[in-house]
């Protein structure tokens, strides 16, 4: 009994060695148990630091031209507002629309068809896409290196200047983890705090009539894969999770996208086809296009007069979550760059 | 004070039950030559000339074996196999003395939870080349050259073996009956690779699918002991 009390004390040492040492973020009462591995990647604010400025940096890619946030810029709730297609380094134009990023402590799967299976090791993705950031992960250890700020934001990160990929990623997880949005009104409502309006709470009702089997409150989806009856883009011929799986009961099935911020994540869809909620509703009520994979729920056509389509879009904005939005603790860590010189990709020393 | 005496006979039981250390070595060859990069090699089947550029593997779950029972369980570590690097190619264990064995086993690649568990670091650090970006999961096997039957651009070959997910699951099982000794040599003969498969019909495996299946129970075959 004595030794485990030692052993108890010798692990609260540890523990309290490790300033600012935090298993996960304070989860908002409302939400589920995360997915997310916390006690595998505990957050501590100087890695979350560390993946904030790495998220920002367009030394990630080849040529110090493109960062994550190129692509995923917070105003819009982290997608990319001005293209239907991700847009990349040397102006390429990528396959796929860039996704909202929220709330990803609580997804199981990653990118449109799932292809990746861990928050930590979707950064390889875009950081090797030769149309997205077109490095390699080896790059980018040698160009953090030999760059002014980053050994010592590692040394603070993990208690020694070793850059290993891991850290890289295990960091850049870091800062996504913390990319929470729990504020909208929505939430307030759920918390007794404020009350819907009386056109909100009508588009609340039919939201759970239409919606909700697959943009499950309060994540708003339930992280599966499912089809919206989409017709196929014959430029693309995108077939979504099948081609991931090769079963043909997955093909042209999507990863449901959260509704979370969905005022700012335009354009929608994973083609990034439609740029106006009301495009979005026009396809649910008469867009539909039937295929074997299209699920029981959108079999028949969703039938909403002009007025519920109001109320349905009054509810969505609901959603929005101004304090994420505009979060400072989430833009762009000038204080981090400010200690090297001006522009990020120039402080690597070369 | 008790903890003390704990700690003391601690060191005593280690002290007190010897152990000795056993070696492993993966080799990777082409018949009796061991591989080395840029080094033509001559595949008598075919008749044809092949120069290996990459050879590396994943080893991991190795126990020594006496007939059907574990003896030793080295499990918990992943060794990167790289034909470039002798030094990943020697493996050293200790073992406790007395143990007897007639037998090693191990897995070729990584297994379904290593896959799943995010960033990893040593071996498994995806800055190693053995993982794949657009899709989760690691690389088990991988083969790289040249041979003048390939048709692909430059005479290349490049074959990416993984998967860990049902139904397309690559990992291998491997058991190799050998004479207890403290220095073991497994070699991994990758001339026999190209007696599975023809260079001149497929010349790149990059993907989870039911092709990387069947090449990689084919690269389970290229193991065995040299005595
Ligand atoms: C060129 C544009 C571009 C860049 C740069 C980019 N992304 Fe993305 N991101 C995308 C696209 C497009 C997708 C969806 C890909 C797919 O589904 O195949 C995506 C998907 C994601 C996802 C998955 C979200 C989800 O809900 O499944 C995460 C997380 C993410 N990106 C993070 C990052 C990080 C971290 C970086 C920097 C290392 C980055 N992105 C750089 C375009 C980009
Ligand atoms: C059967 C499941 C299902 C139902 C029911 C459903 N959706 Fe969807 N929704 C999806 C899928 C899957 C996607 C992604 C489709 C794609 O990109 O291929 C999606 C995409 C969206 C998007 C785009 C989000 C983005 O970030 O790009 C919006 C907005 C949306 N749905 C709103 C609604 C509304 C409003 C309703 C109710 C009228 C509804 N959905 C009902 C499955 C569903």
């Amino acid at each position: 009994m004595r030794k485990s009390t030692l052993i108890l004390g010798l692990l609260g040492v540890v523990i309290l060695a490790f300033r600012s040492w935090n298993p996960g973020p304070a989860t908002p009462a409302h939400f589920p148990k995360p997915v997310y591995d916390f006690a595998r990647n505990p957050l501590r604010s100087e890695t979350v630091q560390l993946g904030r400025a790495l998220f920002y940096d367009p030394l990630l890619s080849v040529n110090n031209g493109i960062s994550c946030a190129s692509c995923h810029s917070q105003y819009n709730g982290f997608a990319h507002a001005d293209h239907a297609l991700s847009h990349g380094i040397f102006d390429s134009i990528g396959t796929r629309n860039a996704p909202a990023l929220m709330n990803l402590a609580w997804q199981k799967s990653f990118m449109w068809d799932g292809a990746v299976n861990h928050l930590d090791v979707q950064a390889l993705a875009p950081i090797t896409h030769p149309k997205e950031m077109g490095e390699t992960l080896n790059g980018v250890i040698k160009k953090l290196n030999a760059s002014v700020i980053y050994p010592s934001l590692f040394y603070n990160a993990f208690g020694d200047s070793a850059i290993t990929g891991q850290r890289v990623l295990l960091a850049l997880s870091q800062f996504q983890l913390t990319l929470i949005s729990a504020n909208a009104k929505y939430d307030s409502v759920k918390a007794g705090k404020a009350v819907f309006t009386p056109q909100q709470q009508r588009g609340y009702a039919l939201f759970k009539t239409h919606c909700n089997t697959c943009h499950r409150e309060p994540m708003f989806t339930t992280g599966a894969f499912s089809s919206n009856g989409l017709p196929v883009d014959t430029t693309l011929n995108d077939y979504g999770r099948g081609a991931i799986t090769h079963r043909s009961a997955d093909s042209l099935l999507f990863k449901i996208p959260t509704l979370r911020n969905i005022e700012f994540t335009y354009p929608y869809m994973h083609d990034g086809r439609f740029t106006r909620l009301s495009q979005v509703l026009n396809h649910y009520t008469s867009g539909i296009v039937p295929h074997k994979n299209l699920p029981a729920e959108l079999q028949k056509p969703i039938s909403l007069s002009p007025e519920e389509k109001v109320d349905l879009t009054a509810f969505l904005l609901t959603l929005t979550d101004k304090k994420f939005l505009y979060n400072p603790a989430y833009s762009y860590p000038k204080e981090i760059f400010s200690r090297g010189r001006r522009n990020p990709a120039s402080l690597s020393s070369q | 004070m008790k903890t003390f005496y704990l700690l003391l006979l601690c060191i005593c039981c280690r002290v007190a039950v010897t152990a000795h250390t056993v070696q492993v070595n993966f080799t990777p060859v082409f018949g009796s030559q061991i591989l080395k990069p840029g080094q033509t090699h001559y595949h008598t089947s075919t008749a044809d000339s092949i120069r290996i550029e990459v050879c590396r593997f994943y080893i991991s779950h190795i126990k020594f074996m006496h007939d059907k029972n574990v003896v030793f369980d080295a499990a918990a570590q992943v060794y990167l196999i790289d034909m470039a690097d002798t030094v990943s190619q020697q493996l050293q264990f200790t073992l406790p003395d007395g143990v007897n064995w007639n037998a090693i086993s191990f897995c070729l690649g990584t297994d379904s939870a290593t896959n799943v568990s995010g960033a990893l670091g040593g071996s498994l650090d995806p800055a190693n080349g053995m993982y794949w970006a657009w899709q989760s999961g690691y690389i088990n096997f991988k083969l790289e050259g040249s041979s003048p039957r390939c048709t692909a651009r430059k005479h290349e070959f490049q074959f990416h073996l993984g998967g860990y997910a049902s139904p397309f699951a690559t990992l291998q099982q491997i058991r190799l009956d050998c004479v207890q000794s403290s220095n073991i040599n497994v070699v991994c003969d990758t001339a026999k690779f190209f007696d599975y498969t023809d260079v001149k019909t497929t010349a790149a495996i990059m993907s989870p699918g039911a092709r990387a299946v069947e090449l990689s129970v084919a690269a389970a075959g290229l193991f065995a002991v040299k005595p």
